[in-house]
């Protein structure tokens, strides 16, 4: 029996034009690479943002991006100012910001 | 999720709500991470505050030319400039976004210089580093704190190429004057005034460019830049939350927006004081860059004008500042009393 999949809220606050997206989805919804990198982020000890998050930096206007992973057993929350998004994260994000709707 | 000594990303409601739900241990971290936060803020609101940018009294800084560079980051999201693509007195190039952001920086510089007499963001000349084609389709400009302001293409629904609003390049130049001066913390009450007067300002560049008096201005923000999903503008000065189909900022503080979103409604809550100053501008009547906008300049690099500062408090500070400059019973000063009696903030 497959494990159940990943459920995935998303949201992206900030910006000039202050107007909040969010999405919600499933990571089995997502291309490979993304699925690969949602389960890395709710499982792995060490998540970019998770474990190391860093001081919100000084500035303006910029996008806040939050994630919020279950899969039913695990749940992690991970949150990232614009300046601060790991490499590895960032195509992640854009094609959850592509599924977005204001709101 | 493991928070520890360096948890300031997460805003402090969020972690008062992730503490409620946790164990006592773990409330037991949260808590201190959210004490350790704070007591970051505070060090670097303070530490910016007591930057020595002012100029010693009774000494002109020297000025009048900006120092403009203009960086093409190519698409990426790096955070550091790109390739410099036009730097001060270089004639224009082929790539419009470039010009644009160039010319319309140079505009903002021009109100900064010749109506308030301050040179550049620092009013030490600083340099001013636009970094132009940030991200792919990227609806957003920002300013990162540490004197670089980025600015993406859009994606051509919600935003457009973001360098062609004057507006856009005044308000984000004008977080790094607001930051240099009051250093408004970027939350709450105080992180809609920083809004505010980014918007304020931001406005005036585009006014003062097109020699437009209060009752000839738009007093919108972003209208060059929207797309379709977004038109006709941003945010309505005159009028706030009918911008846009999504637009739900609040005219008065009967609507004050209590949210955790976005450090407590930054962009939302600045509706309140941004038509506090449209009603000023519009009682006095005329060019919106002269008496109004003298008295919010004075009031925001009024060295008593404090990090943590809420709308009542900058409202007293405006006041006081125009009894100061025009008189106690001017028609200045009873056009600011009317401007905060319009959006219920109290002055006295």
């Amino acid at each position: 029996m497959a494990p159940p999949p990943i459920r995935i809220r998303f949201r992206r606050s900030g910006g000039f034009a202050g107007i909040p997206l969010t999405a919600a989805t499933t990571a089995d919804q997502l291309a490979g690479d993304h699925a690969a990198q949602v389960q890395r982020l709710l499982t792995e000890a060490e998540a970019p943002g998770g474990a190391h998050l860093v001081p919100a930096a000084a500035g303006a206007d910029m996008f806040r991006y939050e994630l919020d992973l279950d899969d039913g057993q695990r749940h992690r929350t991970l949150a990232w100012n614009e300046t601060q998004v790991p490499p590895e994260v960032r195509p992640l994000l854009g094609t959850l910001t592509s599924l977005a709707r204001p709101g | 999720m493991n928070i520890n000594t360096r948890a300031c990303i997460l805003p402090p409601d969020l972690i008062l709500r992730l503490a409620e739900a946790a164990s006592p241990e773990r409330r037991l971290a949260l808590l201190q991470s959210l004490e350790l936060d704070h007591s970051f803020r505070q060090f670097r609101a303070e530490a910016v505050g007591r930057q020595p940018t002012r100029p010693l009294a009774g000494i002109a800084p020297p000025g009048g030319t900006p120092s403009r560079m203009i960086y093409d980051q190519q698409d990426s999201t790096a955070p550091d400039p790109g390739k410099l693509a036009r730097a001060e007195g270089d004639p224009p190039g082929a790539d419009q976004a470039i010009n644009d952001a160039y010319d319309n920086f140079g505009y903002t510089y021009a109100l900064y210089w010749e109506v308030f007499q301050r040179n550049s963001i620092d009013n030490q000349g600083m340099t001013i580093d636009g970094l132009v084609h940030y991200g792919t389709d990227y609806d957003n400009a920002f300013w990162d704190g540490a004197g670089h302001m980025f600015f993406g293409d859009g994606d051509g629904q919600a935003l457009t190429q973001t360098t062609k609003g004057i507006d856009v390049i005044g308000h984000e130049l004008t977080h790094g004057v607001t930051q240099h001066e009051a250093n408004l913390t970027y939350s709450g009450q105080s992180g809609a005034l920083n809004e505010s007067i980014s918007d304020v300002f931001g406005s005036l560049v585009k006014q003062y460019h097109l020699k437009q008096a209060a009752e000839e201005a738009d007093w919108l923000i972003g209208a060059d830049i929207v797309g379709p999903e977004l038109a006709p503008a941003l945010r309505s000065m005159k009028a706030p939350g009918t911008a846009h189909q999504h637009d739900n900022q609040p005219a008065d503080m009967d609507h004050y927006l209590h949210t955790t979103s976005d450090n407590g409604g930054v962009h939302t809550n600045s509706g309140i004081p941004n038509r506090a100053f449209y009603v000023v501008a519009s009682t006095i009547g005329g060019h919106a860059w002269q008496a109004p906008g003298l008295i919010w300049y004075d009031a925001l690099t009024d060295p008593q004008l404090q990090p943590a500062a809420t709308f009542s408090s900058f409202a007293k500070v405006t006041l006081r500042h125009a009894r100061t400059r025009y008189g106690a019973s001017s028609s200045e000063a009873s056009a600011v009393q009317a401007g905060w009696d319009a959006v219920k903030v109290p002055v006295s």
